[in-house]
């Protein structure tokens, strides 16, 4: 049970966090504001309006000092979806760990750090396809030697799948990812079983439970395949698909919000018997805001009664056998198979993306998928059917517009009082590094530990790399 | 209706929103401001016009990104026209292009409109000449046309513009022999764009050696080039050869023959409208010929009878 | 005759999230408009200006992030400044019903909540211009 949550200032995501660990949650998740994930300061003028809302701030080390004020790092495990600023994130993360003393291989947890997937379906990229690549190998190289528990990536489908894809697309286009990404390693010199271990993946559970339980095992075929045949793994733990799951925000409706309860319920059926490792349950009011203390609760609960009470996580893969699934598996895994294929005859998923190829599939059924509806194919109660003309207003959660103003008067107190001599060398060495093929993360390490700030440290890398222009095609 | 007087004066003293307003009018009312655009064009036609055309996926927006932000480096204000298909089922259009321009959108010396071809042929709309005048008295330096050109036909577009340029890829291998009658035929400059791609070479030589020394309709010898736009590599070989084609066009006055030739097109283009327009007053005649009722020849008598009246 | 109408659809701020903004915008072309997308990430300094050049008669906004409230706001006040208030401006993607009204007293004529029907936008569209009121 790993909840998402974060929000506002670190202070009160800290509060948060401390809550969740005493009602039982098991791991940390920490969600990052928009401005975080894509490298500016809370200062910066083209951010207003956007600090703290889908997420929590952190402009510097001591931001993340404070979000895990009380929390000893070694005994919990974090799982920070992060990626653009992975790098800078993960140092911070390794700062306050030496600050609290705890050596670094003791340290677990997760960066969702898959960049690819931010081209096709998320939009946090800030640098160019080649130097986000990059940035993600110096990072598996890094923990591969010292932070060997952390799992260096989370690659991604939930958001493929929430942009409109199929079920097949939102396998093949993840697992067609981690292929760029394996090669990647491999090209840098890592050896396949030294870092695939550590690879892990993040779905989406979808509504229509059979489906799902049977994309997930196709997934798990089609993985252990790859990293066996195309990749030439020896250990048995490259070849695992290990996942974390979260249940569609997509498909929980503003209309009657009490029914999104039902439906987590079943999405979250699906992603455990689809043999999911974690999971994350969304709230109620989903469609409306960030979700209020007691909804938040209610999701958790309905994992843990799941976990205790149904006999569902008992066995293993329990719907193996049935005609149903088993058939539904072959299925998906052809038709996720033909997608591989097309993507490797384009020349791999990074020139498939710079094409279109993806983007549009995934589009297209996104616009399938709304025809559908308008169409009443597709059913969604309380939505096209089944409405009700009284809405219940539940109570919604809204975030401090004061946030802001905090974060710009803590920029401003810590630029006085940090070294900033230590800074503007720091960060042109930095600058210096990002040049050459040199491993940047003990470069971004130190730079942070002297308290340069994301986006000054972003700033450097945009001046080295470049930024990623958007490809549209409908 | 807004009033054209004042519009007319904004635009004069450099507003870009009457500007803009005034490209819409075209589209929408041309009847109605007819008479009075020749008070807005300056007969001098001073801008230098490039127009871009390819296949969709060829990368033309992204190179005249780039070409917007090398003419803005050398202190030129630019006038951009993109020009999307329409759909002939439902009269819509997605207009995506300035997508890939959108970083000039705040640049005062840049000015970008979209257009939806609305039934006009070769990738243009029946507009676009008119749009490419207002630009031009406005006093852009340098228009760009960005069309859709895959066929035979679509060879509008190097009429229309000084310089035309024509955008491949290393795919289009197999589509030379379909491009060669057309496009290929007119393009001053031909770009193999994302260069950095399998096949970019064979595709270049394949371009030399049909095109020979064959010469374009006004003698000149199309220059090929090897580009990547979104690396930005090759960019100063195309502006030495825009250059090249200027010097070409300017030293045998040919801009001047080919300006003749659009004042003349233009002419037929309003003519041909405003005849269309007139005959709306005599649905009867219309319909008849439609019917069959009278044959076309001597329909085509009894319409100059009714427009000279 | 119908006007042709002209319809700007943009993802203000830093929200990434843009199936809606597509959909709606296949969605308005499929009904015989001219759609012009502006991609991810612009400034409102950025819409409102492509908004000129285009003489758009509409503004769509897709905002999920929460951050409507601001961007929203700095949208219309520049519409103001260039006089350009006549643009019809909704918006769409995660806004609670509480800020609704906030929305409209800067001027934006309608939010779409999560939900709506592509054909409620078209209509809404086609009924206001409809009222000669372009």
């Amino acid at each position: 049970m790993r909840q998402y949550a974060g929000f506002g200032t670190a202070k009160e995501s800290n509060e948060r966090y401390k809550y969740l660990l005493s009602q039982g949650q098991t791991g940390l998740s920490i969600a990052f504001d928009l401005p975080t994930q894509m490298g500016y300061d809370s200062d910066n003028p083209l951010v207003s309006g956007e600090v703290g809302k889908v997420g929590v701030a952190i402009d510097s080390l001591e931001d993340m000092e404070v979000l895990f004020s009380g929390i000893p790092l070694d005994k919990v495990s974090t799982s920070m979806t992060i990626n653009s600023t992975a790098a800078i994130l993960l140092s911070m993360y390794m700062a306050i760990a030496e600050k609290q003393g705890i050596p670094f291989d003791k340290l677990r947890g997760t960066i969702q750090n898959d960049i690819l997937k931010e081209y096709i379906a998320r939009g946090t990229y800030i640098y160019p396809p080649r130097p986000s690549m990059r940035l993600i190998t110096d990072i598996f190289e890094f923990c591969a030697k010292n932070i060997p528990k952390w799992n260096t990536i989370s690659i991604s489908g939930y958001h493929i799948r929430e942009a409109g894809s199929t079920a097949p697309q939102e396998i093949a286009f993840t697992l067609a990812d981690g292929i760029t990404y394996v090669e990647a390693a491999i090209s840098k010199g890592l050896d396949v079983d030294e870092f695939a271990p550590r690879l892990s993946f993040f779905f989406n559970a979808h509504n229509n439970l059979l489906e799902e339980v049977a994309k997930f095992r196709a997934a798990r075929r089609m993985w252990a395949k790859i990293m066996k045949e195309r990749f030439g793994a020896k250990n048995p733990k490259s070849m695992m698909l290990r996942f974390h799951t979260q249940t569609a925000g997509s498909m929980l409706t503003a209309q009657q919000p009490d029914n999104n309860i039902v439906r987590v319920t079943i999405q979250a059926l699906a992603a455990v018997l689809g043999g999911t490792q974690s999971l994350h349950t969304n709230s109620r009011d989903e469609a409306l805001s960030l979700p209020t203390e007691d909804s938040v609760r209610i999701a958790l609960r309905t994992q843990q009664i799941i976990a205790y009470e149904s006999g569902v996580p008992d066995t293993v893969d329990p719907l193996a056998g049935s005609y149903y699934i088993e058939s539904m598996t072959n299925r998906i895994e052809k038709e996720a198979w033909e997608y591989i294929e097309k993507i490797d005859d384009i020349g791999g998923m990074i020139k498939a993306i710079e094409e279109g190829y993806v983007q549009k599939e995934i589009q297209d059924s996104a616009y399938q998928f709304q025809k559908e509806v308008e169409s009443k194919e597709r059913i969604i109660v309380g939505v096209n059917e089944f409405k009700i003309e009284e809405e219940i207003k539940p109570k919604i959660l809204k975030v401090d517009p004061e946030i802001e103003k905090i974060q710009i008067e803590r920029l401003k107190a810590l630029k006085e009082r940090r070294d900033n001599n230590a800074v503007k060398n720091a960060l042109s060495l930095l600058k210096e590094k990002a040049k050459t093929d040199e491993n940047l993360v003990p470069y971004i390490f130190d730079a942070v530990k002297v308290y340069a700030t994301l986006g000054e440290i972003s700033d450097v890398l945009r001046e080295v790399f470049g930024v990623y222009e958007e490809k549209i095609f409908i | 209706m807004e009033d054209l007087e004042i519009l007319f004066e904004d635009f004069k003293k450099k507003d870009r929103r009457a500007l803009s307003r005034l490209i819409t009018l075209i589209e929408n009312n041309f009847y109605k401001i007819q008479k009075k655009f020749y008070l807005l064009l300056d007969a001098t036609q001073k801008s230098y016009i490039i127009g871009v055309t390819g296949a969709p996926g060829a990368g033309k927006s992204s190179l005249i990104n780039v070409l917007i932000e090398t003419f803005r480096k050398n202190g030129k204000t630019v006038g951009v026209i993109a020009v999307d298909p329409t759909s002939h089922r439902t009269g819509g259009a997605f207009l995506g292009d300035r997508i890939r321009m959108q970083t000039h959108t705040l640049d005062e010396g840049v000015f970008i409109r979209s257009m939806g071809s609305r039934g006009g042929k070769g990738g243009l709309s029946l507009y676009t000449p008119l749009a490419i005048r207002l630009l031009d008295a406005f006093g852009f330096d340098i228009i760009i046309v960005e069309t859709v050109g895959i066929g035979q036909e679509d060879i509008e577009i190097f009429k229309l513009s000084d310089t035309g340029i024509l955008v491949v890829t290393p795919e289009s291998g197999d589509d030379i022999q379909l491009i060669k009658a057309g496009n290929l035929e007119e393009a001053d400059i031909i770009v193999i764009n994302k260069a950095d791609r399998e096949g970019s070479d064979k595709l270049y030589r394949q371009f030399i050696r049909e095109l020979g020394d064959t010469k374009n309709s006004y003698g000149f010898n199309p220059i090929v080039l090897k580009i990547s736009a979104l690396h930005k590599e090759g960019i100063s070989e195309l502006i030495d050869a825009l250059y090249k084609h200027k010097i070409f066009m300017e030293e045998r006055h040919l801009f001047e023959k080919k300006r003749k030739e659009r004042n003349l097109s233009l002419f037929y283009l309003l003519l041909d409208h405003n005849i269309k327009d007139k005959l709306k007053n005599a649905p009867g005649l219309i319909e008849k010929i439609e019917k069959g009722v009278i044959d076309p020849f001597t329909g085509v008598e009894r319409g100059i009878k009714i427009i000279c009246d | 005759m119908k006007k042709r109408l002209r319809v700007l659809i943009a993802k203000p701020g830093l929200d990434g999230h843009d199936r809606g903004a597509k959909v709606i915008a296949r969605a308005l072309r499929d009904a015989g408009m001219e759609v012009i997308y502006t991609g991810l990430h612009q400034t409102p300094e950025q819409i409102v200006e492509t908004a000129i050049q285009e003489d758009v008669d509409v503004i769509g906004l897709s905002v999920l992030s929460g951050a409507h409230i601001p961007l929203f706001k700095r949208v219309m006040e520049l519409l103001k400044e260039k006089n350009a208030e006549d643009i019809l401006v909704f918006g769409g993607g995660v806004i609670p019903e509480d800020d609704i009204p906030i929305l409209e007293s800067f001027g934006v004529k309608k939010i779409f909540t999560s939900g709506t029907s592509t054909q409620e936008v078209i209509k809404y569209l086609e009924e206001y211009f409809d009222n000669g009121r372009s």
